[in-house]
């Protein structure tokens, strides 16, 4: 007859929660072997590289047993494992400072520039999808699905070229890079999102210095995202659309309005959880290409930096943090799931 | 006495490829107070749409013309907001598969109350209340513990039972049921086709049952209009159209029934040949090329449904001794 | 699990889509083709030695130089059609190289199951942790700066989206009846794989595969870009664009390859959501986007 259910609806979540975090853990460890790994095939001496024209014997052998580049390869993960436990990144080999200060400064002004993108793309690109959805067919429809067709094959860093091209270089508009004006001074640093932290200060003038400086970059990324979300959702709610439960939530006398946002949207909701997702990874990715047009001190252009002089702490560092932020994303949204969809907790 | 719920040549229309094309044709139907009407018919004749059409959930672009009245108001030409309220609250649906009915992210309680407190305006502990003491009257146990349930965590059966008590909560005057034992075991079918019959005695609630399944029509209804191909093609007092059909589709499906005292290895009878569409019915009468009583008449003119005093069938040949006369639409 | 569903309420056919799509999908086709002719024919179209540093710098378009000349005197028209040669076979050999390691491994993980299963997908979620563009980075700088790193470097970041969707395809396939059916009469587990699973299995990833060639161009043009792909003097869009960063105010140097490679991925894009429609009109693959949807996985697995 009737199905046995959980005496709490809490536990199966629970439970839920702690595969998913044991999973997080072994991904971990594969992120990190093989960012080490991929360090290790580096061809050439890191000391030559790092030391420059015709180090000393000397020199040589001190960089390597500074960064224990002697010992064998196990060692060497093993204790680059136990320094990452304590929160130890190693020293960049260009900055000279930890790893882990070079990344506090250079997160959030990704962070600022991701969240940015992510709520704008997020409103514009659900309103869209809905709207696509139940007009159906009709002019709206297929323009939409021509421009968000446009926006997923446009290549970013050509997008902001083409930006700062026309809104700063020819019309004056908006600034050519960078978080703030020259002459502006910083907000006093609370989150290291300047517009943020302006606010903070009740400083208005700054806030809008940081805010235009997010827009031409923000709106590249946008763009692919408000795409990649507004074709999501458009499927998500077209699947739904024609539902059974929709039909008999009418036939309830609901409003459409009911209908619309209780009925289709929630039975849409983890398709766009889903790609809230993908548009995250998307975000991430982009933000390389885009902090190097735009020249913005974030997550982006660290890596970039790290890569063509072949840092290896920094590297590693910058690899192990952007997959730790994917895969815990990643489980936010599979936690999501399990709270929109009550089926879901069972499995 | 007037009736609950009257239909005077309803017609359907739907968009099609090649333009709107009628699915229901001229449909008369005169449902009392507290009565079980049953409407016959397989999928396609036009059945669920003719139900459809009173709610005002006819697939985009589909149109219904014709008189339909309910306790003596027009709900066709009724506006939007006139009809909603409606929807629900005088005039409930049950729909056909309990899987997919009922939506899977939101409670039991929820889904029992959103549309009463709309309609009635009652408040949410009101509404819950009352949501339990459904949930009892439709057979559900532990009430209290359904509401903060979720669908998929019932059976088939008692989910049907659940979209009963949400189409009951604001008391309707008649509760379409649209093939409500078809998705489910024969095993629980009479359950719920008691139940109906139990809820439709206690609250004086007309019931318009819509099957395919004699079986299940011969069980509780007490008036039957059988339809095909979009028309009524006959109608009249349950006992009577069952236990001696006029028209011979009617006839076939009867006989199609298999009989206890039919014996092993007796044929399985079937009516030959395939159901007409609506939309693209043959001339004249839509089940001549399947009746063995046809004649060269039947190509020629759609049959008007001729009575034989509270019967009627829409059969020339069966009916050949009625008065033409007599043909005006009844129930 | 199949329902049957009655369509009590869609008796009124849905009004036919497909035409509609026809004017994007010709649209597509139509520049795809135009640039596959130069692709094939670049240099014999090519008014001018893309390598030839003779005119001119810097020189705005012009009748000569339709694209105007770039920072070494060269005609820009000239490389950006010689680049064809370069960029778009690149993006079909990552689609077909990472398709076809994803679509093994996919149907590996479907068929057989158990561990084998457990860890391919491991091994996808651990590669797909990356952006593609991260992982890019540090494979190609690693490994030094080449065409053949980069698109190597790609095919390792991109290969999990296909094996997932393929995974999830064998599974619902093989579930279905009438494979059943297939094995019930005693088929071999190969045979019924080939005839029955794979046919179907292709269909879906020739879909997906066009849908991500206009990704795949993107990903090697932003190699490019940051300098860890093709490397100069041969003519790519991608690092055509990043010198046009530096000669800013020249527009012509990065507005021309930058069109190239929009218009391209356009038409692919186009294409593939076309195919899309023709096969499989409910499908949830997205375009341009990784992966697919794991709600539906979490039920198959």
């Amino acid at each position: 007859m009737r199905a046995r259910r959980q005496s709490r609806s809490h536990r199966p979540l629970v439970r839920f929660l702690l595969r998913r975090l044991g999973a997080l853990v072994l991904l971990l460890i594969g992120i990190t072997l093989i960012s080490f790994l991929l360090t290790q095939a580096v061809p050439g001496d890191a000391a030559i590289a790092n030391l420059g024209q015709h180090p000393t014997e000397e020199s040589i052998r001190a960089f390597n047993e500074k960064y224990g580049l002697d010992d064998p390869l196990p060692v060497q993960y093993a204790t680059y494992l136990g320094n990452l436990v304590q929160g130890d990144l190693g020293i960049s080999q260009q900055t000279h400072q930890p790893v882990v200060d070079d990344l506090s400064v250079s997160i959030p002004a990704t962070a600022e520039l991701a969240i940015f993108a992510i709520v704008f793309s997020t409103i514009f690109g659900v309103a869209f999808g809905v709207l696509a959805a139940l007009r159906r067919d009709t002019a709206v429809d297929h323009g939409l699905r021509v421009f968000t067709l446009a926006g997923i094959s446009v290549p970013m860093f050509w997008l902001g070229l083409l930006g700062l091209y026309l809104f700063f270089f020819k019309w004056g508009l908006l600034p050519g890079g960078g978080r703030l004006d020259p002459t502006t001074t910083p907000p006093t640093d609370v989150t290291g999102l300047n517009t943020v932290d302006a606010l903070l200060d009740g400083n208005f003038a700054t806030f809008w210095d940081a805010f235009k400086h997010l827009i031409l970059p923000g709106a590249v990324l946008v763009l692919y995202s408000v795409s990649l979300i507004s074709r999501y959702t458009r499927s998500a709610v077209l699947e739904v659309l024609h539902a059974d439960y929709v039909r008999a939530a009418r036939a309830k006398g609901l409003s459409e309005y009911t209908v619309v946002t209780r009925y289709i949207l929630r039975a849409a909701l983890p398709s766009i959880v889903t790609v809230m997702g993908l548009v995250f990874a998307n975000v991430l990715a982009g933000a390389v290409l885009v902090e190097n047009i735009f020249n913005w001190p974030g997550i982006g252009q660290y890596a970039y930096r790290s890569a063509v002089s072949l840092d290896l702490p920094a590297i590693m560092g910058v690899s192990i943090f952007i997959a730790l932020v994917y895969v815990i994303v990643n489980l936010i949204v599979d936690l999501l799931y399990a709270v929109i969809d009550p089926r879901v907790r069972l499995s | 006495m007037t009736p609950l719920l009257e239909l005077e040549g309803l017609s359907i229309r739907l968009p099609t490829p090649s333009g709107p094309r009628a699915v229901v044709h001229e449909v008369d139907l005169a449902v009392e107070a507290g009565q079980i009407y049953g409407i016959a018919g397989e999928s396609g004749s036009g059945k669920t749409m003719t139900m459809l059409s009173l709610l005002g959930l006819l697939p985009r672009g589909g149109s219904a013309h014709g008189g339909a009245r309910f306790d003596g108001r027009d709900i066709l030409g009724a506006g939007k907001k006139e009809r909603q309220a409606l929807r629900g609250r005088e005039l409930s649906m049950v729909f056909q598969d309990p899987m997919t009915s009922l939506h899977p992210m939101l409670t039991v309680g929820k889904q029992l109350t959103e549309h009463a407190r709309k309609h009635l305006g009652i408040s949410k502990a009101e509404a819950s209340a009352r949501a339990a003491q459904m949930l009892e009257e439709v057979r559900i146990p532990d009430g209290e513990a359904a509401l903060r349930a979720y669908p998929h965590e019932f059976s088939g059966g008692m989910r049907q039972r659940i979209a009963i008590a949400i189409a009951l909560m604001c008391e309707p005057q008649v509760l379409i049921a649209d093939e409500p034992t078809t998705a489910l075991d024969v095993t629980v079918q009479a359950g719920i086709l008691q139940l109906l019959d139990r809820l439709r005695r206690e609250k004086g609630m007309a019931v318009v049952l819509i099957t395919h399944d004699l079986g299940v029509m011969s069980s509780i209804a007490e008036r039957i209009s059988v339809m095909y191909a979009g028309r009524v093609i006959e109608s009249g007092d349950a006992r009577d159209v069952l236990k001696a059909p006029s028209h011979p589709y009617t006839r076939g499906l009867l006989g199609a029934l298999p009989q206890p005292g039919d014996g092993a290895g007796s044929e399985l009878k079937s009516i030959p040949g395939v159901p007409a569409s609506p939309l693209d019915p043959p001339r004249g009468c839509a089940f001549h090329p399947r009746c063995a009583l046809a004649v060269d008449a039947c190509r020629e003119a759609v049959p008007p449904l001729l009575r034989r005093g509270d019967h009627a069938a829409a059969c020339i040949v069966t009916m050949r001794d009625v008065d033409p006369a007599s043909k005006e639409a009844i129930a | 699990m199949r329902r049957f569903k009655r369509g009590g309420g869609d008796a009124a056919a849905k009004p036919a889509r497909a035409w509609w799509r026809a004017p994007t999908m010709l649209v597509g086709l139509t520049i795809a083709a135009i640039w596959v002719i130069v692709a094939i024919f670049g240099p014999l179209l090519a008014p001018h030695d893309p390598l030839a540093q003779e005119f001119a710098i810097t020189q705005a378009p012009s009748g000569a130089h339709p694209f105007g000349t770039d920072e070494l005197g060269r005609d820009i028209l000239s490389r950006v059609i010689v680049a064809a040669r370069n960029s778009l076979p690149l993006a079909v050999l990552l689609v077909v190289c990472a398709g076809g390691l994803g679509t093994a491994l996919g149907v590996i993980a479907g068929y057989v199951g158990g561990w084998v299963d457990g860890v391919i997908m491991r091994l996808a979620d651990l590669f797909s942790a990356f952006p593609a563009i991260v992982l890019a980075m540090v494979v190609t700088a690693s490994l030094g700066p080449s065409t053949r790193n980069a698109v190597l470097a790609l095919v390792t970041v991109t290969w999990p989206i296909y094996a997932r969707v393929v995974r999830s395809l064998v599974l619902s396939i093989g579930q279905s009846e009438y494979v059943q059916a297939f094995r019930l009469h005693g088929a071999s587990a190969r045979r019924a794989m080939w005839k029955e699973v794979l046919p179907n299995v292709v269909g879906p990833i020739t879909v997906l595969a066009t849908i991500y060639l206009a990704d795949a161009l993107l990903l090697l043009a932003g190699l490019s870009f940051l300098g860890l792909g093709t490397q100069p003097p041969t003519p790519e869009w991608g690092s055509m664009i990043s010198v046009g960063t530096q000669y800013f105010q020249n527009w012509w140097m990065a507005t021309f390859p930058g069109l190239a490679i929009f218009s391209a991925a356009l038409a692919f894009n186009f294409i593939g959501d076309g195919l899309r429609d023709v096969f499989d009109p409910q499908s949830q693959v997205g375009s341009g986007a990784r992966g697919s949807d794991p709600v539906a996985e979490e039920r198959e697995a």
